[in-house]
């Protein structure tokens, strides 16, 4: 009987010793940054340059680098500092950065989205991040932010957050040249003619196989991709003015009608992805890369290599032609530019009151955006060397000096892997050297001619970029999906076009004219009134 | 006599044959995933439906198990599941076992239980609990919040009582005080009851993904269904915000053979105690339904 009493206690009582061991380290990570605080203020007469504790979060896809590992070593080694950035699961991102915050736990420095606009604007409005202004006028990499890059950051006069870089390059779409040959067609420059190249891609065997096996456009669920071939048909930006004079959103607009049309006349000649309502992404993927489909999306970056190899498996024929943008009926012929920034960063408001530590945080964050060109790099490039984990260790250079990492992600050998923003700041003179992140040839090829593309058009700056609008977020979400199911409708021909004008109405009902309003006291605030285009 | 036995011949086929249909239906999938994981990417994409691979390759298994966070994740899911288990069996039963006797304030303590299976206390107020008993970072918090799961509790505190007071009234008079009249008397005539929910809750530790991302601050202690869903959850990222996410993605997702791949292989283990607790599991699911 004592036995038995006595295993219980003992494991009680190993239960409780547990949750304590773990609940000091837990505690003393949480809260790290007080202790910290004050022991480095005990020891501050001896030392010189303090050792600063930042701690950091953002999300992220895919795995992290392990804490700890080799490049997070040299990191702190270099800079002097116990830095730690916590990388979250982009879905789950705003879930546990809420508790957090709740939970006393911010962090020093946070690292949002763009999708976290409005979050961002009521934290923001609730004072939690630090202004940022006067350290903006201190560091070059800050000053070098064009300034309508810090329109969407600035709240009640005060700028909160700094933009990380991201191509202004419309994306395009892309056709399969050798069907194109094949058939005796040419690269389609109108509606009409991409309508004539999916239907003759359905009915003409492109492929040469005798086998009824392809067909036009690769389309998926919420009418993705949008196939606007300018702002005029954009469905996601403001193109189109009411006949009050105010900006609309393309969803509304005269040219996404015509767009429907045109999927809708495609879809009776089964041109486009037949069930396209409930495709995902990840499929409409796959229709193009599997050589079914002929027509699809190509962006300057973030195209899949590993896809692009297997369709030159599948058809090792393959040839591409990227489209120009279409002469639209009001004249206008480009794409439109992107918002120019992914993420940005926002510093914990509490670091008021020590500017030194704000100092270290700006000058680490300015490291890791320094950009190095394919065509300069070499391992004789220190910063280079060092932030990509030395040559040799953490990558190798090709016989087309581009940088081959040597280890995955996920053994932590580079430096790069643990800052809270390692997308390097491309300049308005600098290259981007898009085709270069490719080493498929033929996804090189098809890059190099977007950005062709893309020099000789202008692009579309739209006047809506960083508006937040209340009614958008409290009914913009529901009247997207409102809108996407009637427009998926009319394509599949379960409600007809002619009642557009009654969508439109309802939406307006809804909520649409409130978002419309707010929507242009801002853009009138800006003083916005024509289409820019540069 | 015999017609009769020949209509029941066929009845017999037309029910086998019937539920080897539907058996066979709910391994489809499980057949896909195994025959996409051994594709190469080629086929998978060439073809719509996968079940057996035309060309076999371990590639994507390479892949994985060369992957570190994956196959720690592995071993920390591993962890959690026994060491889960195990507590949450511990303490399960001994509650379960304290409320069937009469002590005081039972019937509160057991109206406090009911009233945490109809309302819970929502993500940050929890968030704050684990913060403030310092669990964040630490594996335990993975186990304890969520230790004792109310509904389990009360199934086996009605299982305890279906056990005849005799029992532990003989105990008690041949000197055995509660704790050996719990541990030898009635825990081995309740195997049936812990095997069953020993398999509920491992389960239930193998698919914690949630709290795995709330609760911990350092990856490398991630749980499998994290680092999983992390693999494969890209490609459904851009299917619900529009292409242009596209461009902001740093790197891509793992084609969907090494998907499959992970997903097997975070499944099978758990999948694998099945059968051993089966015997137990169709006994131990009735437990607590019929009183007397």
């Amino acid at each position: 009987m004592k036995l038995k009493r006595l295993t219980m206690w003992v494991v009680v009582l190993l239960l409780v010793f547990t949750t304590a061991c773990s609940s000091s380290k837990g505690q003393g990570e949480a809260q790290g940054e007080t202790t910290d605080k004050k022991e480095a203020a005990a020891s501050e007469p001896e030392k010189t340059e303090e050792k600063y504790k930042i701690t950091g979060a953002t999300y992220i896809f895919g795995n992290p680098p392990p804490s700890g590992g080799r490049g997070q070593q040299m990191l702190n080694e270099k800079f002097n500092v116990d830095y730690f950035v916590e990388k979250i699961p982009s879905e789950n991102f705003i879930e546990k950065i809420t508790a957090m915050v709740a939970g006393g736990n911010m962090p020093d420095q946070i690292s949002f989205r763009a999708a976290n606009i409005e979050l961002f604007n009521r934290w923001a409005k609730q004072q939690a991040f630090l202004p940022l202004d006067d350290y903006i006028q201190e560091f070059d990499y800050l000053k070098e932010i064009p300034d309508e890059l810090w329109l969407p950051f600035t709240v009640d006069g005060k700028i909160y957050g700094i933009p990380t870089w991201s191509p202004v390059e419309s994306q395009s779409f892309i056709v399969r040249k050798d069907w194109l040959d094949k058939l005796e067609l040419s690269v389609p420059t109108s509606y009409e003619e991409l309508e004539q190249v999916a239907i003759a891609f359905t009915k003409k065997d492109p492929d040469g196989n005798s086998k009824h096996d392809t067909y036009g456009l690769a389309i998926g669920q919420d009418i993705n991709p949008s196939y606007a071939m300018g702002p005029y048909w954009q469905n996601d930006t403001w193109y189109h003015k009411n006949a009050e004079g105010n900006f609309i959103p393309g969803m509304i607009s005269e040219g996404r009608k015509e767009l429907i049309q045109f999927f809708a006349d495609l879809h009776k000649e089964k041109a486009l992805t037949s069930d396209f309502a409930v495709v995902n992404w990840a499929d409409t993927n796959n229709e193009f890369y599997s050589s079914k489909a002929g027509i699809f999306l190509i962006a300057v970056r973030g195209m899949s290599q590993d896809y692009m190899d297997a369709l030159q498996k599948i058809d090792p024929s393959a040839e591409f032609v990227v489209l120009e943008p279409f002469a639209a009926p009001d004249g206008s012929k480009g794409f439109t530019a992107g918002s120019g920034y992914s993420r940005f960063l926002t510093l914990n408001a509490k670091l008021a009151d020590s500017p030194d530590k704000v100092r270290k945080m700006l000058e680490i964050h300015g490291f890791s955006r320094q950009y190095y060109p394919a065509s300069t790099t070499t391992s004789a490039n220190e910063d280079f060397d060092w932030y990509y984990g030395n040559e040799g260790v953490g990558y190798k250079l090709d016989e087309n000096n581009i940088r081959v990492p040597l280890t995955e992600p996920g053994s932590g050998t580079e430096p790069f892997l643990y800052f809270i923003d390692s997308t390097a700041w491309v300049g308005a003179e600098d290259d981007a050297e898009f085709p270069l992140a490719y080493t498929n040839e033929k996804l090189r090829e098809a890059t190099q001619q977007l950005v062709d593309i893309n020099k000789s058009y202008k692009l579309y700056y739209p006047p809506s970029v960083g508006i937040i609008s209340a009614a958008e977020t409290e009914h913009g979400a529901e009247l997207n999906t409102y809108l996407i199911n009637e427009q998926t409708k009319m394509i599949t021909g379960n409600r007809p076009i002619s009642e557009w004008d009654d969508m439109v109405q309802e939406y307006l009902k809804r909520g649409g004219s409130k978002i419309i309003e707010e929507y242009n006291a801002v853009i009138k605030g800006r003083g916005y009134t024509e289409h820019i285009w540069k | 006599m015999n017609t009769r036995n020949v209509a029941e011949k066929i009845w017999d086929c037309f029910n086998i044959a019937a539920l080897a249909v539907i058996a066979s239906l709910m391994l489809l999938p499980f057949v896909h995933i195994f025959a996409v994981s051994f594709s190469s990417l080629e086929d998978v994409l060439q073809k719509d439906f996968i079940l057996w691979p035309s060309h076999w390759t371990a590639d994507s298994y390479r892949v994985i198990f060369q992957s570190r966070p994956f196959i720690s994740s592995l071993g920390v899911t591993v962890t959690i599941t026994v060491l889960g288990t195990l507590v949450s069996l511990i303490l399960t039963t001994s509650m379960a076992y304290a409320l069937t006797r009469n002590i005081l304030g039972q019937r509160v303590i057991l109206l406090m239980i009911i009233f945490t299976i109809l309302f819970n206390a929502g993500m940050i107020p929890v968030y704050l609990v684990v913060k403030s008993t310092g669990l964040i970072n630490s594996l335990w918090s993975l186990i304890i919040p969520g230790a004792i799961s109310s509904f389990n509790l009360i199934v086996i505190r009605q299982f305890f009582l279906n056990i005849p007071g005799e029992l532990s009234e003989a105990a008690l008079i041949d000197g055995a005080n509660e704790i050996r009249t719990f541990c030898s008397i009635i825990l081995p005539l309740s195997k049936p009851a812990l095997a069953t929910f020993a398999l509920f809750y491992a389960v239930g530790y193998w698919n914690k993904y949630f709290e795995g991302i709330l609760y911990l601050n350092d990856a490398r202690k991630w749980p499998v269904q994290v680092v999983l869903r992390q693999m494969v959850i890209m490609n459904e990222t851009t299917s619900t915000l529009g292409s242009d996410v596209l461009l902001q993605f740093e790197n891509q997702p793992p084609p969907v053979t090494i998907q499959m791949a992970a997903i097997l292989v975070a499944t099978l283990p758990i999948l694998i105690l099945y059968p051993f607790l089966q015997k137990h599991f169709a006994k131990g699911v009735m437990i607590g339904s019929v009183k007397g």
